[in-house]
């Protein structure tokens, strides 16, 4: 029984349910602006290599108390992460990467971060209870989605913390940090490849 | 009846054991001196022990990266120039190739290889090696996964990715999946020989294969490919050679028990020499037996060299039989709560030293019972025998057309030596009750339990007469039984019995029957007894419930979860 027991403690710490002490390569496993002093980390290079034409990239600037970031994927073409809240429910704000956006019935507004436009569209309200809608950033080489799901009475409040968590990352930041951290022996994209 | 410190007279003053025709030459043992390897050891061979070296290297070269930047830099410069030289190569033909070979890793061949293996493994009944696979390929998974998110190492850098990737890339997820399926499906689906030794070959030229478009697409570097391949091979390698090594568990394709072992080939020798040295018995042959009426071990003939040639009967115990009785335990524990002893044993040796013990226990109180020769080691913790005379000419009660008055009472003594002495024997069944020229001998003593409950004495008394009325009618079992036990004592008896007191196989042969003879004894009763109540509810039964509810669901999720990471679900 005891081993038994043993087995299934390491299943689960090994399954990723322990929080590991440290890592090799510019941690944190979150896709944070910022980390001790360099910008990005692993995460936001490893978005920057999923869409390598994009000239911006998410990255989460500063987390507003009870939020925080889970379902983060990454994969060649697309990258993905979540945001949860302790008031308005989980997977709140899901922020996606790619190349192109599908963009619904959007109504373009200011933009609030330099070098993107941004378009809005709610999607749909049930007064008191959920708000669903999607913020789009287009910028060259990409397209960042949030798509908007408060389970809560509250719209404005929710949708001012997400702006604040929320930021975003040039390439040419990400080509810097990477260079810096490797001595200048590694460059984040190929030779070839002409900034968009 | 009064106690006694003598030794009871077997019953009716007749030798306990009697009728014995032939008696078991013994000479020649001898002793193991020190150093030399048991009779069936148990190795990992040299290959295993060089992957294992490398997997070391392995743990070894991950610490450094952990705990130095240095060398995390080092060996990102170092495998981005491997994928760069390999980016030089690229052609149009030479990468629609390795588009091609890409796809040895996904998704859906990984599921097919995984799945069929799982069906197959199945299908000829060969659990062990099944659970083996799906351990080593969960273990494989898990660690890669746990040292990817350890890592969170970035694609290569600098040169175009040209394959489909998701997640980190060190170690490669990919390989190490593909690898660990194929290596498990060698080591459970191929016999030794001519198949299993092309089959490593086979697996390199794949692995390799899958390797090297992956760091020529540039969706991974050397080093993610390379230590995933050494973590694909060595968990697997040494999970299948120490769990189910060829020698005890060789890969056949028919359907196989799960409870029994191969007494064939290596381990029949091991067993051979072992009979030899240890008891000094000059064996002639070995022969499972009566393996239908035994889950618990695996029982064996052996027929000794003499003149005439005599026979001895043996018990193979390994550690699947140790792990049988522990989830059978907690099984019990579970649904009845601690009705009895329901402590699990923590060694082979202690389990076979119980039956030892309760062997001599049987004889000296004069319950007629195989007189037990000792135990035989056959890999020192692992495996064991439990070796006893052999009852020639015996027959199981089962297969009597009918017993006599004499067979019930012989009967219904065994069951009141066994309370004089303080014992029950805990598995009265058809299968247990040999009876020889004229005797019933009773077997299979490894339940046997000193100062039981009333209650499980009660149980063995009234499983005794239920099976004896198999074979005659429970008026004439009921009659006899009244000149050996008082009314009260029967009646106590019935009460204990239901349903599940009474082994499997006493309750097929009634079923067969299409009698009720539980209910057909409680009618002869000139009194009932009400039913004793056999669930036993605590605070530790129920915090075990719990306990064993949540973990199997945590466990099943952790299985699932590195299981759907991997690709294979």
């Amino acid at each position: 029984m005891r081993r038994l027991l043993l087995v299934a403690v390491v299943c689960l710490v090994l399954a990723g349910c322990g929080e590991p002490v440290t890592g090799g390569f510019l941690n944190p496993r979150q896709p944070v602006c910022r980390y001790q002093g360099r910008q990005a980390t692993t995460m936001v290079v490893l978005m920057a290599q999923a869409v390598p034409t994009a000239s911006q990239l998410p990255c989460v600037a500063l987390l507003p108390a009870g939020w925080s970031v889970s379902d983060i994927f990454v994969r060649n073409g697309r990258a993905r992460f979540s945001l949860d809240s302790d008031r308005v429910g989980n997977r709140a704000v899901q922020v996606v990467l790619e190349r192109f956006c599908t963009l619904g019935n959007v109504t373009r507004v200011p933009s609030d971060h330099p070098g993107t436009r941004r378009y809005q569209e709610v999607i749909s309200i049930e007064p008191g209870k959920r708000y669903r809608g999607a913020v789009y950033y287009l910028f060259p080489g990409g397209c960042v989605t949030y798509r908007l799901d408060f389970r809560s009475d509250e719209q404005a409040r929710p949708l001012s913390e997400v702006s604040l968590a929320l930021g975003f990352i040039s390439r040419d930041e990400v080509r810097q940090t990477v260079s810096d951290y490797t001595h200048g022996r590694l460059q984040l994209d190929p030779p070839s490849a002409a900034t968009p | 009846m009064e106690p006694t410190l003598r030794r009871p007279p077997p019953g009716g003053g007749e030798p306990a054991v009697t009728g014995r025709l032939q008696r078991v030459s013994r000479a020649g043992r001898r002793r193991r001196p020190s150093g030399e390897a048991p009779p069936l050891p148990r190795t990992l061979n040299r290959s295993g022990q060089l992957w294992l070296g490398a997997a070391g290297a392995v743990l070894v070269l991950w610490a450094a990266i952990i705990m130095n930047q240095r060398t995390a830099q080092l060996v990102l410069v170092n495998d981005n120039r491997v994928v760069e030289w390999a980016a030089g190569l690229r052609t149009e033909l030479l990468t629609d190739l390795m588009q091609s070979v890409h796809a040895l890793g996904s998704r859906w061949i990984l599921r097919v290889l995984f799945w069929s293996t799982v069906v197959v493994l199945v299908v000829l009944r060969r659990f062990r090696h099944l659970f083996v696979f799906l351990g080593s390929t969960l273990a494989v998974t898990a660690l890669t996964g746990f040292f990817a998110y350890l890592f969170v190492w970035p694609r290569p850098l600098g040169v175009e990715i040209l394959g489909d990737w998701s997640g980190y890339a060190h170690p490669s997820r990919l390989v190490a999946a593909l690898t660990a399926t194929l290596m498990g499906m060698l080591y459970s689906l191929a016999p030794t020989g001519r198949l299993r030794r092309v089959g490593k070959p086979v697996i390199a030229g794949l692995v390799t294969a899958l390797s090297v478009s992956l760091v020529y697409l540039a969706t991974n570097s050397p080093s993610d490919v390379v230590i995933a391949a050494v973590i694909g091979v060595t968990i697997p390698l040494v999970a299948f050679r120490m769990i189910t090594p060829n020698e005890v568990f060789p890969v056949t394709w028919h359907r196989g028990s799960s409870a029994h072992l191969d007494v064939g080939g290596r381990r029949g020798q091991a067993i051979h020499q072992a009979l030899e040295d240890q008891l000094g018995v000059q064996v002639a042959e070995i022969k499972p037996f009566g393996l239908s009426g035994s889950a618990g071990s695996t029982p064996l003939r052996v027929k000794v060299k003499g003149e005439p040639p005599s026979w001895l009967f043996a018990k193979l115990y390994a550690g699947s039989h140790l792990r049988s009785d522990r989830w059978y335990k907690l099984g019990r524990t579970l649904l009845y709560g601690r009705l009895e002893d329901e402590k699990p044993f923590n060694t082979v040796r202690r389990l076979v030293q119980q039956e030892d013990y309760a062997l001599r226990l049987m004889h000296g109180a004069g319950v007629r019972s195989p007189e037990p020769f000792g135990i035989v080691e056959i890999t020192p913790e692992r495996e064991y025998l439990v070796v006893t005379e052999f009852f020639t000419d015996a027959k199981e009660i089962g297969d009597l057309e009918e017993v006599d008055d004499v067979i019930i009472d012989d009967g219904l003594r065994i069951i009141r030596r066994l309370w004089d002495a303080g014992l029950a024997h805990r598995d009265i069944k058809p299968a247990n009750l040999l009876v020889r020229v004229g005797r019933v001998h009773l077997i299979d003593v490894f339940f046997a339990e000193v100062r039981p409950s009333p209650w499980r004495q009660a149980v063995d008394l009234a499983n005794m007469m239920l099976v004896l009325a198999t074979r005659s009618s429970p008026e004439r079992v009921y009659a006899r039984a009244r000149m050996h036990f008082n009314d009260d004592e029967i009646a106590e008896a019935f009460a204990a019995t239901s349903g599940i007191t009474m082994p499997s196989q006493l309750r097929k042969t009634m079923r067969d029957q299409g009698r009720d003879l539980h209910t057909e004894f409680l009618a002869l009763l000139p009194e009932w007894y009400s039913p004793v109540a056999i669930q036993r509810w605590s605070l530790r039964r129920v915090g075990l419930m719990i306990g064993v509810v949540l973990l199997a669901l945590l466990a099943l999720a952790a299985a699932l979860n590195s299981f759907s990471s991997a690709g294979l679900l």
